[in-house]
């Protein structure tokens, strides 16, 4: 009995020695700095001011975002960026996968060439663009030019009126491949017996659709929701490659408030403010993520 | 009749949808292949529509006649972008070799071996997958520069290592636990240690667990641009999403764009290949989430 005791306290401790390395990384690169952000974010911090180090200032820096017009307009584009995207993914996730969800020839190549907007490095996918983009030598203004639909390439994202729209159609771009991919492991799980069923009692498609499809990927789409939300709300580098938040502040989105603030205003107290303003708003949406997953498993 | 009506209705569905995919994956594949193809235009296609396009320019691009390959072997005789290159490789491969290690340890640990707080650390670490990286900049840009590896491939590898970490941890875990138990039960029998099953019996086993890992690794390694940014100042130690980016906002007004093109091509080939290598097992893991966007 002895023995068998310290045989599960040596496996205990052999459990938290493998563990070891895996909570130290995690400790010391994500948990530790977001809690010194959300502590930093009551306190005054200006590396141009180094005289007066840094001293706490309780909700001051809240206060400061909450009046600063930037903050509102970072705000703003973060959620119409996030929100078209993320709608516009779904739904055109959606298509694709139904889309993809038969059988023909040629379906691995198809899928497999869909997946590169997702994995290609994002400055890549930025750069590309830019090219796409540009009003003189950019193939779609030539395109529209030599089709007459314009007279003069449109300068898509250097001018206000068509920046955010065009920065929209890149994320979508980039993102699809990952929303359609994971609704059509969805739609491959449904038992192809119901839609037999469905047709023989006369369902039309998009009864089939409505009543069989759309009900059994109802959690793998809020799953995918909330996660490209998640993912969205919080890229910095697409957006800060492809306009650099810019013409004219327009597509300034929060994380790059934060990276500015910080790193060209060496204002840290402030842009931890903006971060931590962040952190809440995705920490609601992590727990819906964590409260479905588990609904989901126990089902 | 009725069968047969149904049969060719069926069937012009198929090729409908075909035809839908087709037309679906040239729109999603076009930028990637006007990447390729301006890499292999010839240069003067970006010069003289400087006044006014003319109506070639597009079939030209679209259709390089005949393909060059001067712009990649202007992009790879530059020394800079080769030391960006190799930096990147760097970063990457030991950033994946540092990931396998730690979350099989991690992942066993979790799936085999209960103590005290082991689902609250499982919990934690795929929490972490959602916090936005700009939460964590300052207190890691403080943390490098105080450990004085500011500037270094180090401070890289550290920070991937951990965000390859939540996917992977999650990954092998759940592929360990698909293994029965009495694996290592009949090895240690015979008289291994649990670390010796682990490395002798379970690790051949998971080889597809792992090579994932490996896979998904190198590929956060290879794209990260936003700490690549913050943490690196000198040419020596940036890699190729901050060098090429730093390279075009120099040259703003006259940008190569075929060069530039070329550059991109060269920069998403290793990419490329990982996805060709993965094939399905690569999809699996993606939908899980193995790559962030």
């Amino acid at each position: 009995m002895g023995v068998r005791l310290s045989l599960r306290r040596r496996e205990q401790l052999l459990g938290l020695a493998l563990i070891a390395p895996t909570v130290i990384f995690i400790g010391a690169v994500v948990i530790y700095p977001v809690a010194a952000t959300l502590g930093l974010s009551f306190f005054s911090e200006n590396l141009l001011r180094p005289e007066r180090g840094t001293q706490f200032i309780g909700i001051d820096n809240f206060a400061r975002i909450f009046r600063d017009d930037l903050f509102w307009m970072g705000l703003k584009n973060t959620v119409v960026l996030t929100a078209a995207a993320v709608i516009g993914e779904v739904v055109l996730g959606m298509i694709v996968a139904l889309t993809l969800n038969a059988p023909f020839r040629g379906r691995g190549v198809i899928r497999t060439l869909n997946i590169l907007p997702w994995v290609v490095p994002s400055f890549v996918a930025a750069f590309i663009w830019i090219w796409l983009f540009h009003p003189q030598f950019g193939p779609i203004n030539q395109f529209l030019v030599w089709s007459g639909i314009v007279d003069q390439g449109i300068p898509w994202i250097s001018q206000g009126s068509t920046a955010m729209g065009s920065v929209i159609v890149v994320y979508i771009w980039k993102g699809l491949p990952w929303t359609f991919l994971v609704l059509l492991a969805g739609l491959q799980s449904i038992p192809e017996e119901w839609y037999e069923a469905a047709k023989v009692d006369g369902a039309s498609p998009w009864q089939q659709f409505r009543y069989i499809t759309l009900p059994s990927l109802r959690y793998i789409l809020v799953i995918v929701i909330v996660l490209r939300t998640i993912w969205t709300f919080n890229n910095f580098d697409l957006v800060y490659l492809l306009t650099g938040g810019g013409p004219a502040r327009a597509t300034v989105t929060l994380p790059l408030n934060v990276y500015s603030t910080a790193f060209l205003q060496y204002d840290f107290g402030l842009s931890a403010a903006i971060a931590a303003f962040m952190v809440v708003v995705v920490l609601g949406l992590s727990i819906v993520v964590l409260k479905l997953s588990r609904i989901e498993t126990e089902s | 009749m009725i069968k047969r009506l149904r049969r060719s209705r069926i069937l012009g569905t198929h090729r409908r949808r075909a035809v839908l995919a087709l037309v679906i994956t040239i729109l999603t594949i076009f930028p990637v292949y006007f990447m390729v193809s301006g890499a292999l235009s010839h240069p003067d296609i970006f010069i003289t529509r400087l006044g006014g396009q003319t109506e070639g320019g597009l079939v030209d691009i679209l259709f390089p006649r005949p393909p060059i390959l001067q712009h990649f072997q202007t992009v790879l005789s530059d020394a800079l972008f080769r030391r960006y290159l190799i930096n990147s490789l760097i970063v990457a491969t030991i950033t994946m070799a540092l990931a396998i290690l730690v979350c099989t340890l991690g992942a066993y640990s979790l799936a085999r071996l209960r103590f005290p707080g082991s689902n609250m650390i499982g919990r934690v670490a795929l929490l972490t997958y959602t916090v936005p990286s700009v939460l964590l900049l300052i207190p890691l840009f403080k943390i490098v520069v105080g450990v004085g590896i500011a500037d270094s491939l180090t401070s890289l590898v550290l920070t991937y290592t951990t965000f390859a970490i939540p996917f992977s941890l999650w990954m092998l875990r759940a592929f360990f636990q698909s293994l029965p138990p009495e694996l290592e039960d009949a090895a240690m029998v015979d008289g291994a240690g649990r670390l010796g099953a682990l490395f002798r019996v379970i690790l051949p086993l998971s080889v597809p667990g792992i090579a994932a890992t490996a896979l998904f690794a190198f590929i956060l390694a290879w794209n990260e641009f936003l700490f690549a940014l913050i943490f690196t100042s000198s040419d020596d130690v940036r890699t190729l999403p901050i060098g090429v980016a730093l390279t075009m906002t120099r040259e703003q007004t006259a940008v190569d764009w075929a060069t530039a093109m070329a550059a991109s091509t060269i920069s998403s080939l290793p990419i490329f290949i990982v996805v060709m290598l993965g094939q399905r097992g690569f999809v699996r893991g993606l939908t899980a989430g193995g790559v962030k966007g």
